[in-house]
């Protein structure tokens, strides 16, 4: 089973994501902000994280920084789902190494699932890929 | 006729000249009558004062011959030249001795007579009178002569005229000096000689009128004035000067002259006085009126004047007034640029102590982000306003609008400019914290639609197929569709104000429009289908060039188009064609629609506007308005233009725009 960890601040969004991936097969772990974010990351070793951006305290870029700072999340593929519109912003998430920059009013959580999957069985593939050539 | 100050100015001057005009004529006429009665009561005492000297010499003779009958003739003539009477007494002719003659002694009178005449030789002596055998003779014993027209004669009748005759009767009668009527150009003053009770003879002098006239006149001095004389009878005897001129101030005077009464008539002429002291009176009406017409105008001048400063200071006060009150920092230039006025407000918005601004103190103040100079220069010399960026000075952000003056209505001569300066650092604020409140509201409006929406997909997904109440199910999708909208109106004011404010960035590329038409046609087919309207594109003949635009925004603009199309068109197609056209690519969005009303089309790419015609006819189920406002912000961003091409009620609309093509080596 496929291990999502959702780190999203709202309750209604974040129960609403969570609940769509376990319906869809998939161990959803939700967070409420970046430092239990940072820590289940760490501790969890999620297959991919959620991550939104507009959250208190310390915000959705600062923990993507993180991420990618610990050898141990490192390799943990980032998806920033916010409702964050703004291209300067989505251009710095996608530097800092987020996989991909999803709005979430542009997708109903169906569609994020399918993105979801679809998005980890490249990853796999490229895996595999990386493995033979190994 | 409202009265003014300066009639009743006028009034009083005139009045005032009118009194002093009849003042001065009465006194000029006063006067006048004055010096000729003056004059002529002297020449009336001169002339009796003369005769009264003319009968003391009658008198004196009447006793010379009086006292003795044998006066010779030698010494009457003795006497005579030796009392100067010949000389000093001009208008006398003649003395005459006449002599009673009795006809027993008139043959010694005659003897006496020629025997004298050849003793002294001198024929004129001689009288050739013949006379008639009479009793007694009246005969001249001797006439001396005082006018050297006048003979010296003797022995003739001295009766002879009837009106000397006259003179001698009522003489013995009264035994007084009598005159005599007129005799030629004079009278005779006739004296009887009595020897002891018995008339011996006369004594006659001879005068002339207009002689005696004159010595009186001359002696008087009174050269101005006419003397008439006129006897009893209303003859006239004599006048000096001509009767045209004495038609003014006549004075009438009685003079008794040896028992006879005469009258004396004044006149003086017109001109008695100098002519400037006549006309004086005339000078002083008219000048007098002149004067009151000056004054007269002068005070109306005056008080059209300062009316008009009145008006004007009324106006420079409101003027002044109202530019201080004026909001913004105020500047009025003459041509030159120098300045001509400004307001208090200007060293406000400044925070200046400066009460004096020059145009290069403004300029200073600006520092160098604003060329002031350049600006009014340009403005002068253009006649057109110069509507200059927003500039920041220190944490202060300034406006400063620059205008010419017209001196009568835009275009006519410029009599300089105007400046005012306009603090917006609060405008600017109040902006940005509009824009943040806008971007801030709208992603936070996003969040708990997402959870709606997400939510209500959901549930059509995962439990659609297990609610069989098609209620339930509707109710699902219109929570869905509605939330959908709602985030649809959200993201089209987040990208109304990054647009407006610039802050879009527009990822500009090559890119081929075919394929984006294709795609965003492709969207509106399955809609297409379900309204039964026809959806073309209309692939050009001719590969297109490729443009140089942002593909998301594009794709944002073909959308709005061509579902604007598909929605307001109910039967008929929509067509999408596109062509190379100067140097663009322009792309045409064409459908069968409802068309859009002439009234409404100017509106139709302003912000919130649909094409209905009130808020209350909108139709709120389509959108938010905001949909052509958006596009044409896209596309002029990106170089390129959008329009409406033509549109009918009922028949259509066709929609444009244009993209600028990329260049190669881009």
């Amino acid at each position: 089973m496929k291990k999502i960890l959702l780190i999203e601040d709202d309750p209604f969004v974040g129960r609403m994501y969570r609940r769509v991936f376990s319906m869809n097969g998939y161990e959803a772990i939700w967070v409420w902000n970046g430092a239990d974010g940072l820590a289940k990351a760490k501790s969890e070793q999620p297959d991919l994280i959620l991550l939104d951006i507009m959250m208190p305290v310390m915000n959705g870029l600062e923990v993507l920084d993180r991420l990618k700072e610990m050898t141990a999340t490192r390799d943990i593929p980032v998806v920033i789902l916010t409702n964050l519109a703004v291209p300067e912003e989505i251009e710095i998430a996608l530097s800092k190494g987020a996989e991909k920059y999803l709005i979430k009013s542009d997708y109903g959580p169906k569609q994020v699932v399918t993105l979801i999957t679809q998005l980890l069985g490249e990853k796999k593939t490229a895996y595999f890929n990386d493995a033979e050539v190994y | 006729m409202k009265v003014r100050a300066e009639h009743i100015v006028f009034l009083i001057f005139f009045s005032i000249t009118l009194f002093v005009w009849q003042t001065f004529s009465g006194s000029v006429r006063t006067t006048d009558s004055l010096r000729n009665m003056a004059a002529a009561e002297k020449m009336k005492t001169l002339a009796a004062f003369r005769m009264d000297e003319y009968v003391a010499i009658m008198r004196a003779m009447q006793g010379l011959y009086a006292s003795s009958t044998g006066v010779t003739r030698d010494e009457f003539r003795t006497f005579i030249y030796a009392s100067g009477l010949d000389t000093q007494y001009q208008g006398v002719r003649s003395f005459t001795y006449v002599q009673k003659v009795r006809k027993s002694e008139l043959p010694g009178f005659i003897n006496a007579l020629t025997r004298e005449l050849t003793v002294g030789g001198n024929e004129n002596y001689l009288s050739t009178t013949v006379y008639a055998d009479k009793e007694s003779y009246l005969l001249n014993n001797y006439i001396v002569p005082m006018h050297e027209e006048t003979p010296h004669t003797f022995g003739a009748e001295a009766d002879a005229d009837p009106v000397i005759a006259q003179a001698m009767t009522a003489a013995e009668k009264s035994g007084e000096l009598t005159a005599s009527g007129t005799v030629g150009s004079g009278f005779m003053l006739v004296m009887p000689v009595f020897t002891a009770s018995h008339l011996s003879g006369y004594v006659i002098m001879q005068l002339d009128y207009t002689q005696l006239a004159q010595a009186v006149v001359d002696t008087a001095g009174a050269s101005s004035i006419t003397m008439k004389a006129t006897d009893s009878a209303g003859q006239t005897l004599f006048t000096t000067g001509t009767e045209g001129d004495s038609s003014r101030n006549i004075w009438t005077t009685p003079l008794i002259i040896a028992g006879r009464e005469w009258t004396l008539t004044f006149a003086a002429k017109p001109a008695s006085q100098t002519d400037y002291e006549h006309r004086m009176p005339w000078y002083i009406l008219g000048g007098g009126t002149v004067m009151s017409l000056l004054i007269y105008s002068v005070i109306a001048g005056m008080r059209r004047e300062a009316i008009k400063n009145d008006e004007l200071v009324k106006g420079q006060a409101t003027l002044t007034s109202s530019i201080e009150s004026f909001p913004r920092g105020f500047v009025i230039t003459d041509p030159q640029g120098k300045f001509v006025l400004h307001n208090g407000v200007l060293a406000k918005i400044l925070k200046s102590k400066e009460v004096a601004w020059t145009l290069e103190k403004l300029e200073d103040e600006f520092g160098k982000d604003y060329d002031l100079v350049g600006a009014i220069k340009k403005c002068l010399s253009d006649k057109k306003p110069i509507d200059s960026p927003e500039f920041l000075r220190g944490n202060q952000w300034l406006k400063v609008y620059v205008a010419p003056n017209y001196l009568q209505g835009a275009g006519s001569d410029v009599i300089g400019a105007m400046i005012t300066v306009d603090d917006i650092t609060e405008a600017k604020a109040l902006t940005r914290s509009r824009d943040e409140f806008f971007s801030i509201a709208s992603h936070e409006l996003r969040t708990p639609l997402t959870t709606i929406r997400g939510n209500a997909d959901m549930l059509s997904d995962y439990y659609g197929d297990k609610v069989k109440d098609p209620d339930f199910r509707e109710m699902v999708s219109d929570i869905s569709e509605s939330s959908t909208r709602l985030i649809e109106i959200v993201n089209d004011f987040l990208n109304m104000g990054r647009l407006e404010q610039g802050k879009m960035n527009f990822a500009l590329a090559p890119i081929d429009l075919s394929q984006l038409i294709a795609e965003a046609v492709s969207e509106y087919t399955d809609t297409a289908k379900r309204r039964k309207i026809a959806l073309h594109w209309v692939k050009p003949t001719t590969e297109l060039p490729l443009v140089k635009a942002d593909p998301d925004r594009v794709r944002q603009v073909l959308v709005n188009l061509i579902g604007n199309a598909v929605k307001f068109t109910d039967e008929g197609s929509v067509t999408i064609s596109a062509e190379m056209k100067e140097g663009k690519v322009g792309v045409t969005v064409a459908d069968t629609g409802r068309g859009i009303l002439p009234a409404n089309q100017g509106l139709l790419f302003r912000k919130f506007q649909q094409a209905g015609t009130s808020l209350l006819t909108r139709d709120t189920t389509k959108g938010t308005g905001l949909g052509l406002y958006i596009s044409k912000l896209i596309i002029e961003g990106m170089g390129g233009d959008i329009k409406l091409v033509d549109s009918r009620p009922n028949k259509g609309s066709v929609f444009a725009f244009t993209l600028p093509i990329a260049r190669r080596n881009s």
